[in-house]
């Protein structure tokens, strides 16, 4: 009986639990708490400053992705590669003629090569859309941050982030959407690359405007570390105008029809005038903020530098192409390479090293190594290894060579250079281009001083020296500045089309550049 | 909608109010007509059968010697005719009319046999309990009698070679402790999950079946698509199974069960992968590499590949060993009175094939009882506890993918430097960047995945009148996983750099009830009998995880967060995820079954979803079926029963849990767009039409054939939208897959004799499948997880309009002259004149003046379009099973055989090392000089990754999957043992996965694509864990 009594209340206590559970259904609109909407992110003022931070963090990332970069770069041969990793191998190979015939852009949405193609217009278009939102609200609804000179700073920096981002689309796409807040998304047209350059510079001189008229400091988060004022941000806007302007050629004969003059106004200002500053951010391991370009090619056992340029450092031991027996240790007069040391003898077995002497080079390193597979193209060889932005030197895992650390953007001396070059090829002084060339020529390097009696032409040849040993590594300017001076492989594809999937997304028809048509022709 | 829901909530409350009061309620028997007894079967007592008044409700179970006894309130009934029915799991029931009269009624029945389960009773899909040959669309049902000798690991891999239509394949991966793959018929879902909807004694299970073992499975049913699964509504278009667990129930009266099994035996890899034992380069008069001045090997001129290593190793016998397979199960099972209960607790060990990691052990706890409280009341409640834990190692990770770019001069038992073992130092340049030594990496990066697992069920049902039930359940599940990786300071690279250590947790815990209330009334009127249910379901999951993760340690040997590094540029990471998922449930079904031979049915079921847009919160489902007996009709000699059956029926499939929602990923702090919401999207809408009959013949054969024809419009597909709006997808409504599906099950009893008895089993099917619509633009999907996965990753399945489902696209390369011709007028080739290429010796055009040269390439097959086409399709032709089982005096062996004829896999984990020149291809040894090729020609297959027809590989394959001898133990042995009396005594040897006939030249041709997605549209091998193979002993005792 007792059994039967617990039984019975078991079962009681069943029913009325089925009750109580149906009783509890709960609401069917169950919000997202992982994840904000539109709204939460846009409306809310604290939200809306995050959401303008990150387009900083966004632009950071694809400036120094390997998706994209490395084959540019690989493509410019400046670093090389026979890793198929991020497509390197593949566009960077060269076809039994020497050309590059076969290798266009596979933009197509079953290649994996697709990815290089899509990778910065994703990125980039999500850090405008994302800079757009936030001057929409900002402009065209009024929201206010905590007080006006946060929201001045808020705007500024979301202008620049939307402009330094469309121009990468500008600098690197045959077109592309111009969005900003003025403009309604849903009935977007192509533009041709020339209005997209004008248009980035016409943002550019607003965001000139602004953080002149201006004064902040942006958080030490922004960029995770580093922080700009707003006298930083002017001179940056100055510097990506001069680039915007330079880098946009695809052959040496649009280069010749640049303003080099509205390029000097620009660098005169940039970020390489009054307090000289490097455009920088703090990686952390590529959880969120990734430089991944040059934690793949300052590893030793990931990525080298191109014979071409390693050839330009010690034309003596660095024979170019990478010769049978490889290259032996060098001994350059550039202070940036000098004997090839570099870290410790426990490195030896694994990276093949020569330990570090007091003539060790500061930004490149000989290794015993011909670490790539000889049946993709020995060409991709090569003995000298760019250790510049391994600060711990010693490959050690909590720097550089696994993306934690100090990461270079853009350096003041892409400015100096910018200008320089801008003096020579707008027959403007020659003095101050040697100046500017000899802040690394002969400071960092310890190389004769050039001089404006070097004339323009032995100028440039050293211009074109620093910008190679000086800029490998940030971003994509190395491959621009070998396609303004018709310096790519024959075939080689100087811009890159509409990624198939923004293609397919409307219907549109794929097509590609590279080999015969490496790029499209000029705009008028 | 919201009236819908208050009135159901009204209805339930009523039903469990009623419930409650009715506990209370005793039955008064004034004129009583006893019915007593004996059930036998070729002279044999049959013990727990039940015998009784089905109209009336009442009836009792048989003790071990056949008898039962039951009472009956005559009433006003005095000479009324009415049937009794005896039935057992197991035989025909037999019918025996009888009036109806007061005092003691003595009937006797002697059961046949039903070896081929034509008369078991289903209740899936349909309205109440039903005869299968009463069912109107086709069920399958595994018995426990087909479970019993090879026993799965989870009861999903039980069902492989058992049922038509049902194909099962492992999932992610075979490591130990994973769970199978189950697509029944044809693919409903473009890019989403197509595993059926998964029932466990009540419990809607989303949580996964790992945890749960076979042994305690009694029963498992199958409904194939939405003919038979509308009652199941929006998440049923992929079909359900049920699975039903040991509850005592089939015990005698008064019978206590106690059954012990123990297994113990190896599992190995039956099949080692190739690989190039030749190498390039220049070497020494004593075989050594010859070096150039920076110590670097010197390639050949010629770079063939015919020159012997200096030393070799054998790294496969290394990594692989033979390891322990181990279950113990003990289970304890009671019929008393009107309690039955069972009771059991399982020990899992099963180590796996890869040497150092321990693999998988698992311990299960479950009980369920059963009471009878009166005629009125009675109630069932069900409780299982399981807990494992896994010692893993990453799918596709370092171990498994790293081991494919060993040279095989690499001796990966070497020391450390420091004299540690296994030197993880090991690359060898120019030697490949991906290759790490895996015993290394097995003995120094944990990988643990431990889970905890509880369901319990409470069911309790309420007949007021005879005709009408009154049922209410509630069904819980909880899981609980903790998934560790400890990577320690100092973890070698193959370069020998030191790592900084990396420590990452998360623990995931869901949550997850449905309860429900049904009222079913079953009335006959002259020749109709009706049943009819009405139901509320009301399902809610709680899906919470957590995670830190730390990538810089200070203190060796610590596995915990207290060794994590305060260093601003190594910060901890936290994580957390919480997903709500809410669904509320109403139908209505009822079933006409007249003059006993035309079965009418029709259901209507309407869900309301938190899962589904905004906009779009509720969605409709209905089912119309009907079956006739015409043997009932029209006799044809030597035919027991024919069959005709239809239905058609509609189903779901409800959208992932983020879909609907605009989502904004936050990193470091930033909400960044991800994907544009959709307030209308919708399930997806399957339509099933199931056209089939029964036919069983000369007593001891059955055929049963279904034709299925499914559409499932309103596909859920994550599509790209501009990437000027910042975002990167949209999840949209958008194409509808068709598949027809030709199945077949096929049984007979070859013999059936005092001492031999031999049962065979075939189940075939045939499907074909189809994108009809598709109102995007044509893209390429899958396999996740390959080349970096997601968006970025390499996509070879092509989705559009009128192609197949499960097509690759990729290269081809020139093999014929018409595709030289085509080449050449595409502007594919250098030279324009054909004469200029010449075919291979391995079938290839090449350039004639670089055949048999350092510069023989294979040439890239293009046509006006391109060089993307179709290159394979995964589907195979038919699959066909047979599985047996055969008794001769106290031997019984069993066996299922299944044979996948065609259907493609992509070896990706052959393209990869290919790269590297890895494969086996490579070694040229064993050709005549002139024919040897180069390196770099075997290089350009690689093709940048990209498809090519190249990978392509047959994965048809033969395979049997189980093979079980058991020998029963004479009774005068077991008696010597004088411990009990053992109604079961037996000694068994058993494989799985014992042999496979393909032409496959990866591990197993068995294989899914990595991260699970689609396994059966995305058949990859993408450097899984392996299925291996298993050889155990078997004592088993039963008392």
């Amino acid at each position: 009986m007792r059994t039967q009594s617990m039984i019975k209340r078991l079962a009681q206590l069943s029913a009325l639990s089925i009750s109580a559970a149906v009783f509890g259904c709960g609401n069917l609109d169950v919000p997202n708490p992982n994840a904000p909407d539109a709204q939460r992110a846009l409306s809310d003022p604290a939200a809306l400053e995050a959401v303008g931070a990150g387009t900083l963090r966004t632009w950071v990332n694809a400036w120094s992705a390997c998706e994209g970069n490395c084959v540019f770069n690989t493509q410019a041969q400046s670093y090389s590669a026979s890793w198929n990793n991020f497509n390197m191998n593949f566009y960077s190979s060269i076809d039994a003629d020497g050309t590059r015939n076969s290798r266009s852009w596979q933009n197509n949405p079953a290649a994996a090569g697709r990815t290089s193609v899509e990778a910065p217009w994703t990125a980039y278009y999500s850090a405008i859309s994302s800079a757009t939102d936030v001057l929409s609200a900002i402009r065209n609804n009024h929201v206010e941050l905590s007080n006006s000179a946060n929201t001045k700073r808020l705007e500024t920096v979301a202008g620049l982030a939307q402009a330094m981002s469309l121009m990468q689309v500008a600098l690197l796409y045959d077109k592309g959407y111009i969005v900003d807040e003025t403009i309604d998304i849903a009935a977007l047209q192509y533009s041709n690359r020339k209005l997209m350059r004008d248009d980035v510079l016409k943002k550019l001189d607003a965001v000139i405007a602004l953080a002149g008229a201006n004064t902040f400091q942006t958080p030490a988060n922004w960029l995770n570390g580093p922080t700009l004022s707003n006298v930083q941000v002017k001179q940056l806007a100055n510097t990506l105008a001069a680039m915007t302007l330079a880098y946009w050629p695809r052959n040496a004969a649009e280069a010749a029809a640049v303003d080099w003059n509205r390029v000097v106004t620009y660098a005169s200002q940039g970020i390489s005038s009054g307090t000289a500053f490097n455009f920088s951010f703090v990686g952390d391991g590529c959880t969120a903020w990734c430089p991944e370009q040059l934690s793949w090619m300052n590893s030793m056992d990931t990525g080298r530098l191109s014979t071409r340029v390693a050839n330009m450092l010690d034309p003596v031991t660095q024979r170019h192409p990478y010769p049978t027996g490889g290259n032996p240790r060098p001994n350059s007069a550039d202070r940036r390479l000098g004997d090839g040391s570099f870290g410790n003898a426990g490195m030896v077995s694994g990276f093949g090293n020569l330990p570090k002497t007091a003539n060790a080079g500061t930004d490149f390193a000989w290794s015993s190594q011909a670490i790539f597979n000889n049946a993709r193209g020995s060409y991709h060889q090569s003995n000298i290894a760019h250790i510049r932005y391994d600060l711990t030197g010693t490959q050690d895992p909590s720097g550089i060579y696994y993306a934690y650390g100090p990461a270079a953007l853009i350096n003041a001396t892409v400015n100096d250079l910018i200008w320089a070059e801008a003096l020579i090829r707008s027959n403007g002084s020659l003095g101050t281009a040697a100046t500017l060339i000899n802040k690394t020529r002969v400071t960092r390097g310890g190389l004769s001083a050039a001089a404006a009696g070097d004339g323009a032409t032995l100028l440039t040849t050293r211009l074109q020296y620093e910008q190679e040993v000086e800029l490998a590594g940030l971003g994509p300017i190395p491959y621009y500045n070998r396609r303004r001076v018709d310096g790519l492989l024959p075939g080689t594809p100087r811009e890159l089309p509409v990624p198939a999937k923004e293609l397919g997304v409307f219907g549109q028809a794929l097509y590609t550049w590279g080999g015969a048509t490496p790029s499209s022709p000029t705009p008028p | 909608m919201v009236r819908v829901s208050v009135r159901a909530r009204h209805v339930v409350f009523a039903i469990a109010a009623t419930i409650a009061v009715a506990l209370c309620a005793q039955p008064v028997i004034a004129q009583s007509a006893v019915f007593t007894g004996k059930v036998t079967s070729s002279g044999q007592p049959v013990g727990g059968a039940t015998v009784g008044i089905g109209e009336f409700g009442v009836g009792s179970v048989t003790s071990v010697d056949g008898r039962y006894t039951f009472t009956v309130d005559v009433g006003g009934r005095n000479g009324r005719t009415v049937n009794v029915m005896a039935r057992f799991i197991g035989y025909k029931p037999m019918v025996l009319p009888i009036t109806l009269a007061a005092g003691r009624t003595e009937k006797d029945f002697d059961l046949e046999k039903d070896v081929l389960n034509l008369e078991s009773v289903v209740v899936t899909g349909v309205s109440d309990a039903t005869s299968t040959r009463k069912v109107a669309f086709a069920v399958g049902v595994v018995d426990a009698e087909q479970l019993k000798n090879t026993p799965a690991t989870t009861p999903l891999a039980s069902l492989a070679g058992k049922v038509a239509g049902a194909a099962v394949t492992v999932g992610a991966s075979a490591q130990p402790g994973s769970e199978p793959s189950i697509r029944l018929r044809a693919a409903t879902s473009l890019t989403g999950r197509q595993d059926p909807l998964v029932i466990v004694d009540g419990t809607i299970t989303r949580l996964g079946l790992a945890d749960v073992n076979t042994q305690d499975v009694e029963r498992v049913e199958v409904i194939k698509g939405a003919a038979a699964s509308s009652l199941y509504g929006s998440d049923a278009a992929n079909g359900v199974i049920q699975i039903f667990t040991r509850r005592g129930a089939n015990l005698a009266e008064g019978q206590r069960m106690v059954t012990l099994r123990n297994e113990i035996g190896s599992s190995w890899l039956p099949k080692f992968l190739e690989r190039n034992n030749a190498h390039e380069f220049e070497v020494t008069s004593t075989g050594a590499f010859a070096l150039d001045a920076n110590g670097n090997r010197i390639p050949k001129a010629d770079r063939i590949a015919d020159n012997a290593y200096p030393v070799y190793y054998d790294q496969m016998n290394d990594v692989f060993h033979k390891s322990l397979y181990l279950t113990n199960y003990l289970s304890i099972g009671e019929r008393r009175g009107p309690t039955n209960f069972s009771v059991s607790f399982e020990n899992q060990k099963e180590t796996g094939v890869l040497a150092i990691l321990n693999g998988y052990s698992r311990q299960n706890f479950r009980v369920n009882v059963d009471h009878v409280l009166n005629d009125k009341v009675d109630f069932s409640s069900g409780a299982f506890y399981g807990r494992s834990a896994a010692d893993q190692t990453a799918e596709g990770g370092s171990v498994l993918f790293g081991m494919r770019f060993l040279e095989p001069n690499i001796d990966i038992n070497a020391l450390n430097k420091d004299g540690s073992p296994y030197n993880a130092v090991i690359k060898q340049p120019p030697a490949s960047g991906n290759v790490v030594n895996p015993l290394y990496g097995l003995a120094n990066n944990d990988l643990t995945n431990n889970r905890d697992r509880f369901s319990g069920t409470v069911k309790a049902r309420y007949r007021p009148v005879t005709w009408l039930t009154a049922e209410g359940n509630f069904n819980y599940d909880q899981s609980g996983a903790t998934a560790k990786s400890f990577t320690p300071i100092g973890y070698l690279n193959s370069s020998g750099a030191a790592g900084t250590g990396f420590l990452a947790r998360t623990n995931t815990q869901q949550h997850a009830f449905n309860t429900g209330a049904t009222l079913t009334a079953t009335r006959s009127w002259r020749f109709i009998n009706n049943t009819t249910k009405i139901a509320y379901v009301y399902e809610d999951q709680q899906d919470e995880q957590t995670s830190v993760s730390v990538s810089q340690l200070t203190v060796p040997k610590v596995t915990e967060f207290a060794a994590a590094a305060v260093d601003p540029d190594h910060p901890v990471r936290p994580g957390s995820l919480s997903q709500t998922t809410r669904t509320r449930n109403s139908f209505i079904v009822s079933t006409f079954d007249m003059w006993d031979k035309l079965v009418v049915d029709g259901l209507i079921r309407r869900d309301e979803s938190s899962l589904f847009g905004s906009s779009q919160r509720g969605a409709t489902y209905h089912r119309a079926s009907v079956a006739y007996r015409v043997s009932e009709d029209f006799k044809f000699p030597g035919v027991d029963e024919f069959k005709l059956r239809a239905s058609y029926g509609t189903a779901g499939l409800r959208p992932p849990w983020d879909a609907q929602y605009e989502l904004f990923a936050i990193v470091a702090g930033s909400p960044q767009k991800v994907t544009l919401g959709n307030p209308n999207l919708k399930p997806a809408f399957s339509k099933e039409t199931e056209v089939g009959f029964n036919i069983n013949f000369l007593r001891d054969f059955s055929v049963e054939y279904s034709y299925s024809d499914k559409k499932t419009s309103d596909q859920i597909l994550n599509v790209p939208v501009s990437s000027a709006s910042g975002y990167q997808n949209r999840w949209t409504n958008a194409g509808t897959l068709a598949g027809q599906t030709h199945e077949l099950s096929v049984g007979a009893v070859l013999f059936s004799r005092r001492d031999l008895f031999w049962r065979v089993n075939i189940a075939a099917d045939r499907t074909r499948q189809k994108i009809s619509e598709l109102t995007v633009a044509p893209f390429l999907v899958g396999p996740n997880g390959v080349n970096g996965g997601g968006d970025g990753g390499t996509r070879i399945f092509r989705i559009a309009k009128g192609e197949p489902f499960g097509v690759i696209y990729g290269s081809r390369w020139i093999r014929t002259a018409e595709q030289l011709a085509t080449t050449i007028a595409a502007g594919g080739l250098g030279s324009t004149t054909a004469a200029d290429y010449t075919v291979n010796e391995e079938g290839y055009y090449v350039l004639k003046s670089a055949y048999r040269t350092v510069n023989e390439k294979p040439l890239k097959f293009r046509d006006a379009t391109g060089t993307l086409f179709n290159i394979g399709d995964v589907n195979p032709d038919f699959t066909l099973s047979t599985s047996s089982s055969i008794q001769w005096k106290g031997l019984a062996a069993s066996a299922v055989l299944q044979w996948n004829k065609g259907g493609h896999v992509y070896n990706y984990t052959r393209q990869w090392p290919f790269n590297e020149e890895r494969d086996a291809v490579y070694d040229q040894r064993r050709k005549a000089a002139a024919e040897r090729k180069p390196a770099p020609y075997y290089q350009t297959f690689y093709n940048n990754f990209d498809a090519s027809e190249y990978f392509v590989e047959d994965g048809g394959y033969m395979k049997l999957r189980e093979l079980s001898v058991y020998y029963a133990l004479p009774k005068s042995l077991t008696q010597s043992l004088r411990i009990a009396d053992f109604s079961t005594a037996r000694i068994g040897v058993i494989g799985r996965n014992l042999w496979t006939g393909s032409n496959y030249t990866g591990y197993d041709p068995d294989v899914s694509g990595p991260g699970g997605g689609n396994p059966f549209a995305y058949r990859v091998d993408y450097f899984t864990y392996p299925q291996y193979r298993t050889v155990t002993f078997v004592f088993e005792l039963g008392y």
